[in-house]
């Protein structure tokens, strides 16, 4: 019987060497092989082709920019939101609406945060799809609500562009009575503003482009949003955020996200807005946690207070500082030629979490809302208060709404729209 | 001691050729790098309230 081979490559090994050593020892002769190989290529070609496969890139998510992005898309779902690591562009926000719409739609955009992606509803339920059908064909409506989004982050971006594609337009977006949002959007969805920032994209007109202005100077010396500015501006010259998300959506991705274990490189236009047929299991279980009952009653309460104060009889009153601050940030959230075109809807809470509201705090509630409702209209803004009629049985928790709570805010929504945005105006 | 190995015009291209293809390869993956960098060290939790 013929002894086997045991040193097939031929390598220098000492006695008695074990497998591994053998792995070991050919792996470093190959890569002296590589190395050695690579040390004569000519080094001109070499850096010729660097320089190529940059540019290449580069100019293909120029391209790539303007292409439609997402298929099949009725809302954000959580595969395609930064929770995943999943970051559109403004571009690519953009590019969607300009294939999508045709010019001479009336174009609603409908931002703001998960109140209006529709959490709580499932695809087939969702309050835009519902707008829709109330309006008609001479509108369209797209949602770009995000979770956690303000009236200026992700689509209050896309809007301030869109502004100047489509003639006519308007941007339906959830907000509070007392708080506005940052020019740039805030924390998480800031990328986009300054995205389109870099890109020249945004208005930049007076005084609002000022203001714009001034706050990228003032970010671009603070050591918490350097990074992202240098990191824009970079790509506003490389384009490889648009290049590697399209690529990341239609072939493969290559960001590890731990809510995507079992399939890391799936291309994300696979994954699919899933029905939930538990929903209204969800909501009974929210109103049996007593836990998350005391947190939102509690949070109820104070909230009724917010801008207001007692005076020495006990009388609330609004607080005047509280009131002139809000009006400020809020005159600086858009430029003021497009706050005629900006629908901000004062979303309600759901009343299960009211229970232990007084007459006081409901009093208290509705001085709010009107409050916040006059200074956003002295602004230019359009608003909206969410009517009284919605039931506990409209809201899944504490804030998100049912399918039936959906279709009562599209009505309402509906009726505005057509009352101010006619097509025959 | 190597042996001399004559200039070969058909080897030398061959190479060039390499190098290039070598260059653009990594320069796709500059170009990816800076995309790379662009994302958070930590995702963004959202959390229903």
């Amino acid at each position: 019987m013929p002894t086997p081979d045991l040193n097939p490559a031929g390598l220098d090994l000492p006695p008695g060497a074990g497998r591994a050593t053998r792995a070991w020892r050919w792996l470093g002769e190959r890569t002296e092989t590589f190395r050695s190989g690579l040390a004569t290529l000519p080094a001109w070609p070499l850096l010729a082709g660097i320089v190529i496969g940059f540019i290449a890139c580069s100019v293909a998510g120029r391209v790539v920019s303007r292409e439609k992005m997402f298929r099949n898309f009725s809302r954000f779902i959580e595969p395609i939101q930064p929770q995943t690591l999943f970051y559109p562009t403004a571009s690519e926000l953009v590019s969607y609406v300009d294939h999508k719409i045709p010019r001479d739609k009336i174009l609603v955009l409908v931002g703001g945060a998960s109140y209006f992606r529709g959490t709580g509803q499932n695809n087939g339920e969702l309050w835009t799809r519902e707008l829709q059908r109330l309006l008609g064909s001479d509108y369209a409506v797209v949602n770009f609500a995000i979770d956690q989004a303000g009236v200026t982050s992700f689509a209050g971006v896309a809007f301030q562009i869109l502004a100047r594609h489509y003639p006519k337009m308007i941007y339906v977006s959830s907000g509070s009575p007392v708080a506005s949002d940052a020019i740039d959007g805030g924390d998480v969805y800031r990328y986009v503003f300054w995205d389109a920032y870099y890109k020249g994209l945004l208005p930049s007109s007076s005084p609002w482009g000022d203001q714009a202005r001034r706050l990228a100077q003032q970010q671009r010396r603070a050591a918490d949003t350097q990074e992202l500015h240098l990191g824009k501006w970079a790509d506003s010259l490389t384009y490889s955020c648009d290049l590697w998300t399209f690529i990341g959506y239609y072939g493969f991705f290559t960001v590890w996200s731990n809510r995507t274990v079992y399939s890391p490189f799936r291309a994300w236009r696979y994954y699919q807005d899933a029905d939930d047929p538990n929903m209204v299991q969800r909501q009974q279980d929210t109103r049996h946690n007593l836990e998350y009952g005391r947190i939102m009653e509690e949070r109820g309460r104070g909230f009724c207070s917010s801008g207001l104060n007692q005076d020495p009889t006990g009388k609330w009153v609004p607080d005047q500082a509280t009131w002139d601050r809000f009006a400020k940030y809020s005159g600086d959230m858009f430029p003021d030629a497009l706050k005629p075109k900006c629908l901000i809807v004062l979303v309600r809470g759901n009343p299960y979490f009211m229970q232990t509201f007084t007459a006081q705090d409901r009093q208290n509630l509705e001085t709010v809302y009107r409050l916040g409702q006059d200074a956003l209209e002295h602004l230019g803004f359009q608003v909206l208060t969410m009517g009284h009629d919605y039931t506990a049985d409209d809201f899944v928790d504490a804030g998100h709404f049912m399918p039936s709570g959906g279709r009562k805010l599209a009505k309402e929504v509906a009726v505005h729209i057509q009352g101010v945005f006619s097509p025959s105006r | 001691m190597k042996p001399h190995r004559q200039f070969s015009p058909r080897r030398f291209s061959a190479k060039a050729w390499a190098a290039l293809a070598l260059g653009i390869l990594i320069g796709v993956f500059f170009h990816y790098i800076f995309y790379r960098l662009s994302l958070p060290s930590k995702p963004f939790i959202y959390v229903a309230f």
